[in-house]
C-alpha cells in the first residue's frame, strides 16, 4: 500500500536549481534512508514532504488519514511553555482523551452529580477502548528514556541537545503512521541511539529519514535513497548494499577511477571485513554478493 | 623537566570534581606515541571536563600531569569557528601552515588537503562567507589539522558532516601518526578508528577496554544476559516462596483509581443515607435518592469485586 507519493519535484534556490523531477514513493512499512552530500538538499527535500515549506514544482501526496510526524534538525517550541504542557498540548489522541479523564475525575470529586458520573463512566470505558490507561507511564517512560526529568521546567531552559531529545520523545508518543527524521542520531548519546535503533526496527511504521550514522542507517533501513546531482538513485537493500551498487555504478559509468570510487571501495572492502558490526539483515546482503 | 621519550602525556593520580559531582578520582594513564583511544560515556558525565584537563584549559583538583615538550595539540570542539569571514579559504590555511606530514614522512600542501576534503580548486579562492554550514564546519576541522599537531583531539566531530566527508575523515585519520583521542556518539567512526576505548561509567569510576565499540558492546550483552539469568532465577525462588503479587502498569493504575472512585461512591452513598433518614423529604426525592442508592450499592459492589480481584493479583 502505498501511503506517500513524490511527484516530479522540484526546488531552486535564487537561480540555482537544488533539485528537480524528484518522484518517488513510500509503500507501507518502507524504511528509507535518503543520503546526499551537504548541500544537495536533503533537508529541504524533507521539509517540503513535510509541509514546512514549498516546492517550485510538483506534488507531495499522502494517503488519506495517514498521520505524520516530522523530526526537524533543530528543533522549534513555545520557550515559555513547562514540559508538562507541552506533552499535553501534543497533538494526540490519547494524551487528549487522558486529561479528558482526569478533568472528568476531578469534576465528579468536586461536583458529584449524576451528570459527572455518567461522563467519568463513559470518559472510562473509552479508556479502557484505547488501552489508555498506561499513556502516562508511557509518556514519562518514554521522556525518561531521552534523559528529560524535570517536567516543571520550561523548555526554554534545555540545551539544545536536550530539546532534540524532548522532540524526538514527544515524536515517538505521536504514534503517527508515517515518521520523517531528519538526523535523528545528533546530539543524543551511544546508549539512547541504541534505544532508538531497537525501537525504529521493531515499530512496524514507514520511515524516511537523513542520517549519516552508517550503524543506525545499516540497521533500521532497508531502503535507501541517494540524491547526486540532482538524480536520484534506489538501492533495495541497507548501507554496505548501497556502497556496493554505487562503486558498480560508477565502474559501469566507465569513469577513470577517481580517488572518491577507491574510497567508497575500501569503505566496502572494511566493512565486509567487519561482519560482527552488523545486524542480521546485512548478513543476507553480503551472501548474496558473496 | 625530563625529557619523556615516546611518552607524549603522562597523567597520575588525577582528581576532579564539582561539588558532589565526581569526574575522575585518581586516574592514571600514560598516552604513547601513535595512540588512538576512543571515548564513551554518557551526556555529562565529564568527558569534556576530561578533555579540557588533558589540554591544560582546566586544572584539576589534584594530581600530577607531565607533558611532553614536544607536544602541540589540536583541538576540534563543537564551538563555533572563529575566523575572519572576508578571508579567501586557502588563505586561511596557508596562514597556519604550508604542508602538513604523514605517517609516510609524505608532505601534504594546503591545497592538498583542501582537495581530499573535497573543496575544489574553484572554492579553494572563494571566501569563507560564500561557504554553507556544512562546508564551514569542514574547513574549521582542517584549520585543526593544519596545525600539525601531535596529539589530536576531536570531540563530537561527525555532527553536522555528511557521509562522504566523513569517510574522508576517516581516511586521513587512518594515516594520522600523532596521538587521536576521539569523543563521538558515531559507533561505526569509533570502530574503524580505534581498538582502545575510555568507557566513563560515572561518579569517577573509568573502565580502560583494548577492543573496538563493537566488541565492547558484544561484552556488554553478554554481560546483561548473566545478570538477566541470574535475576530470573531470583525471580523464580522467589515466586515459588510466595505466591508472588504482580499487576501489570495498566492493573496498578486502574487498582489506584478504583480505591479513589469508591471513595467518591462512597461519599455519595453516605449524603444520600442522611438525606434519607430525614422524616420530612418529600416523596419525589425519596423515590430519586433511593433509586440512585440502589444504583451506588452495585457500583461500589462491582468497583470492589475488580478491587479485590487487583488486589490478590
Amino acid at each position: 500500500m502505498n501511503l506517500l507519493a513524490v511527484e516530479n519535484l522540484g526546488k531552486n534556490f535564487g537561480e540555482r536549481i537544488l533539485f528537480e523531477g524528484l518522484s518517488f514513493g513510500l509503500s507501507q512499512g518502507n524504511k528509507v534512508a535518503l543520503i546526499a552530500n551537504n548541500g544537495a538538499g536533503k533537508s529541504s527535500l524533507m521539509k517540503i514532504i513535510a509541509g514546512l515549506d514549498s516546492a517550485d514544482e510538483g506534488d507531495v501526496v499522502f494517503r488519506n488519514e495517514c498521520r505524520v510526524s516530522y523530526l526537524q534538525q533543530d528543533a522549534i517550541f513555545d520557550n515559555n511553555m513547562t514540559i508538562n504542557k507541552l506533552i499535553e498540548s501534543a497533538h494526540n489522541k490519547i494524551s487528549l482523551l487522558v486529561s479528558d479523564y482526569e478533568n472528568a475525575v476531578e469534576a465528579h470529586s468536586k461536583h458529584n452529580s449524576k451528570q459527572t458520573q455518567k461522563n467519568l463512566e463513559i470518559l472510562t470505558s473509552k479508556m479502557e477502548q484505547e488501552n489508555a490507561w498506561d499513556y502516562e507511564r508511557r509518556s514519562k517512560q518514554i521522556l525518561s528514556k531521552f534523559n528529560i526529568k524535570d517536567f516543571n521546567q520550561k523548555v526554554g531552559n534545555l540545551s539544545g541537545g536536550q530539546k532534540k531529545r524532548l522532540s524526538l520523545a514527544l515524536l515517538i508518543l505521536e504514534n503517527a503512521d508515517i515518521l520523517l527524521l531528519d538526523e535523528p542520531t545528533n546530539h543524543l548519546d551511544i546508549s539512547m541511539i541504541e534505544w532508538l535503533e531497537k525501537y525504529l526496527q521493531q515499530q512496524k511504521i514507514t520511515l524516511l529519514m537523513v542520517t549519516h550514522d552508517r550503524y543506525f542507517l545499516e540497521r533500521v533501513c532497508n531502503n535507501i535513497i541517494e540524491l547526486e546531482g540532482g538524480n536520484l538513485y534506489h538501492h533495495k537493500g541497507n548501507y554496505a548494499y548501497f556502497l556496493e551498487k554505487r562503486t558498480e555504478r560508477e565502474i559501469n559509468f566507465d569513469v577513470e577511477v577517481s580517488k572518491a570510487q577507491k574510497l567508497m571501495k575500501k569503505e566496502l572492502e572494511w566493512i565486509k571485513r567487519q561482519p560482527k558490526a552488523r545486524g542480521t539483515k546485512s548478513k543476507a546482503r553480503i551472501d548474496n554478493f558473496e | 623537566m625530563d625529557r619523556i621519550g615516546g611518552k607524549i602525556l603522562e597523567m597520575k593520580n588525577i582528581k576532579k570534581s564539582f561539588g558532589e559531582l565526581n569526574i575522575l578520582n585518581g586516574f592514571d594513564y600514560t598516552f604513547k606515541k601513535g595512540e588512538r583511544i576512543g571515548i564513551l560515556g554518557k551526556n555529562g558525565v565529564g568527558k569534556s571536563t576530561f578533555l579540557n584537563i588533558i589540554t591544560g584549559k582546566e586544572k584539576a583538583d589534584s594530581g600530577k600531569i607531565n607533558i611532553g615538550e614536544t607536544i602541540n595539540y589540536g583541538y576540534f570542539t563543537q564551538s563555533s569557528f572563529g575566523i575572519d569571514e572576508n578571508r579567501r579559504v586557502i588563505t586561511v590555511l596557508k596562514d597556519i601552515a604550508e604542508y602538513i606530514v604523514m605517517s609516510d614522512k609524505r608532505k601534504v600542501s594546503a591545497s592538498q588537503l583542501l582537495e581530499h576534503f573535497m573543496f575544489t580548486p574553484e572554492m579553494q579562492f572563494t571566501e569563507v562567507k560564500r561557504l554553507s554550514g556544512g562546508e564551514k564546519r569542514r574547513l574549521h576541522l582542517l584549520t585543526v589539522l593544519m596545525k600539525n599537531p601531535n596529539f589530536l583531539i576531536l570531540d563530537e566531530p561527525t555532527n553536522d558532516l555528511d557521509l562522504l566527508t566523513l569517510t574522508k575523515l576517516e581516511e586521513f585519520l587512518l594515516q594520522y601518526k600523532g596521538c587521536l583521542v576521539l569523543v563521538s556518539h558515531d559507533r561505526f567512526f569509533i570502530d574503524k578508528l580505534t581498538e582502545h576505548l575510555f568507557v566513563f561509567k560515572g561518579d569517577g569510576v573509568i573502565e580502560d577496554h583494548y577492543c573496538t565499540y563493537t566488541q565492547y558492546r558484544e561484552k556488554q550483552i553478554e554481560k546483561d544476559k548473566e545478570f538477566k539469568k541470574i535475576q530470573h532465577l531470583e525471580k523464580e525462588n522467589s515466586k515459588i516462596k510466595a505466591k508472588s503479587k504482580k499487576l501489570t502498569y495498566n492493573e496498578k493504575y486502574e487498582y489506584d483509581n478504583i480505591l479513589k472512585e469508591i471513595a467518591i461512591l462512597e461519599d455519595e452513598k453516605k449524603k444520600l443515607e442522611i438525606i434519607l433518614l430525614n422524616p420530612e423529604i418529600d416523596i419525589e426525592k425519596m423515590t430519586n435518592s433511593s433509586k440512585r442508592l440502589g444504583e451506588l450499592v452495585t457500583l461500589i459492589d462491582s468497583k470492589e469485586m475488580r478491587w479485590l480481584e487487583l488486589d490478590s493479583k
